[in-house]
């Protein structure tokens, strides 16, 4: 099955849930993204992803300059974006519970 | 701020991505893409390789970024559809999607798609008028229908074929506007146009009604006010009378409902003749009786340059019965007092 097409539709929401439990740059959002295991996840689908939500209102953006490195541009969730975030782990939660039930029903029939 | 000259490479593939972002606004361009390069200068600083091995080609890079951000894809976009997304995502967008989720909206939104029809017909209607009025300011126009059809060409024909032509068209770009948003863009401002021409049309045709109305009730020039005349413009230039039995009538007098004497024939200016001399009959005190007729008119003929007399014309009434005594008209004079 093409992963691809499932990332799209909850990719909002991991990048929410990554957001929620800490403030993070373009980068560090896919490097966290990958390390929960979505290994597919692509640079540019998080970062427009990070744009979207932030021109959507949901986002609060701050830079920290470096002096090594590149400056960063931090995102972080409003409250706008936290609400969201509720809202749609309950989305998400009851939808797994549908698909589990329907996949159950499934693996018995086979 | 910028890395660029630290990594050449970043500076190349932001080159490459641009390329593929030209179709945005210039503002949005710019925001993207400077957000970029501090993540691209991100990527490049934390890891290994090159940029196309670790993000892939710029093209695919380019494709996915706008897929995420909720662009459609490069090459999709015309004017219209930039002008439409541009105020989508400005906050007044945001607002009016605010107001299109109200069940308010939605029923009079559903109201104005029924109407949609109806507009794009007047409006090819009044475009073709509005044209041939601000093109053709001398224009001849009729009203012959309750709705005015414009002379086109020397004929209401061309001018009806022209009116089905633009309504055609009207309703044509009407139709593809509902498809594509490019159609919806130029629908939308020639409506706007119209309305404007439409206006400015109203007194226009006022104006033009009002001439063909009065064209129709124009005096003939060769007689003024004033003279007898028959309805095609004839002009009356004596009363012959003649008896029931069909002789000729002299010394009639003419007089209309409220006893005025009729007196104003016309004098003959008929390309044979000029009127010389018309005689009235004398009463019996002497004067000339104006209104009683025939009159005598001595005209002359301009080939032998003498004058002859304009006798009214030998027409051949059928001699009725003389009205029986039970049908007597009644007599202009005091009847004779009776003792009843």
């Amino acid at each position: 099955m093409d992963t691809t097409q499932l990332l799209k539709g909850i990719l909002d929401l991991a990048v929410l849930a990554v957001l929620a439990a800490e403030d993070g740059y373009g980068y560090d959002v896919v490097r966290r993204l990958r390390a929960a295991g979505l290994d597919d996840v692509g640079d540019a689908s998080v970062y427009g992803t990070l744009r979207r939500l932030f021109q959507q209102g949901r986002l609060t953006s701050y830079v920290v300059p470096s002096e090594e490195g590149p400056h960063r541009k931090y995102y972080g969730l409003n409250q706008s974006g936290r609400d969201l975030y509720e809202e749609a782990t309950k989305q998400w939660t009851s939808f797994t519970q549908v698909m589990e039930a329907l996949l159950g029903l499934g693996k018995e029939a086979a | 701020m910028s890395m660029a000259t630290a990594h050449p490479e970043v500076s190349s593939y932001l080159s490459a991505l641009r390329a593929h972002l030209e179709d945005l606004p210039e503002g949005e361009r710019q925001d993207l893409l400077e957000d970029l390069e501090q993540h691209l200068a991100e990527v490049a600083a934390e890891g290994e390789g090159s940029l196309v091995d670790r993000l892939g080609p710029p093209d695919l890079y380019a494709a996915e970024l706008r897929s995420s951000v909720g662009l459609p894809p490069d090459g999709g976009r015309g004017l219209g559809e930039r002008l439409l997304e541009g105020a989508r995502r400005s906050s007044i967008g945001r607002m009016a999607r605010g107001v299109a989720a109200t069940s308010a909206y939605g029923g009079i939104r559903s109201f104005v798609t029924e109407l949609r029809p109806g507009w794009w017909v007047l409006r090819g209607y009044v475009a073709v008028v509005g044209l041939i009025l601000i093109l053709a300011p001398d224009h001849q126009y009729l009203s012959d229908i309750p709705i005015p059809i414009p002379w086109l060409l020397g004929s209401q024909a061309w001018g009806l074929a022209a009116i089905a032509a633009g309504i055609w068209a009207s309703v044509a770009l009407g139709r593809e506007a509902t498809n594509r948003m490019r159609a919806r863009v130029i629908s939308f401002v020639v409506s706007l146009i119209v309305a404007g021409i439409g206006f400015d049309l109203i007194p226009r045709v006022q104006e033009r009604l009002a001439m063909a109305a009065a064209a129709t009730y124009e005096e003939p020039e060769a007689f003024g006010p004033g003279f007898l005349q028959h309805q095609d413009g004839t002009p009356i230039a004596n009363i012959c009378p003649y008896g029931a039995d069909g002789r000729r009538l002299e010394g009639v007098l003419i007089f209309d409902q409220d006893g005025r004497p009729i007196t104003e024939v016309a004098p003959v200016t008929a390309p044979e003749h000029q009127e010389v001399e018309r005689t009235l009959p004398k009463g019996v005190d002497g004067q000339r009786i104006a209104n009683a007729y025939p009159h005598r008119v001595m005209a002359g003929n301009p080939e032998t340059g003498e004058l002859e007399p304009l006798p009214c014309p030998s027409v051949l009434v059928p001699p009725q019965k003389p009205p029986d005594a039970a049908e007597q008209p009644v007599v202009l004079e005091p009847s004779p007092p009776t003792e009843d």
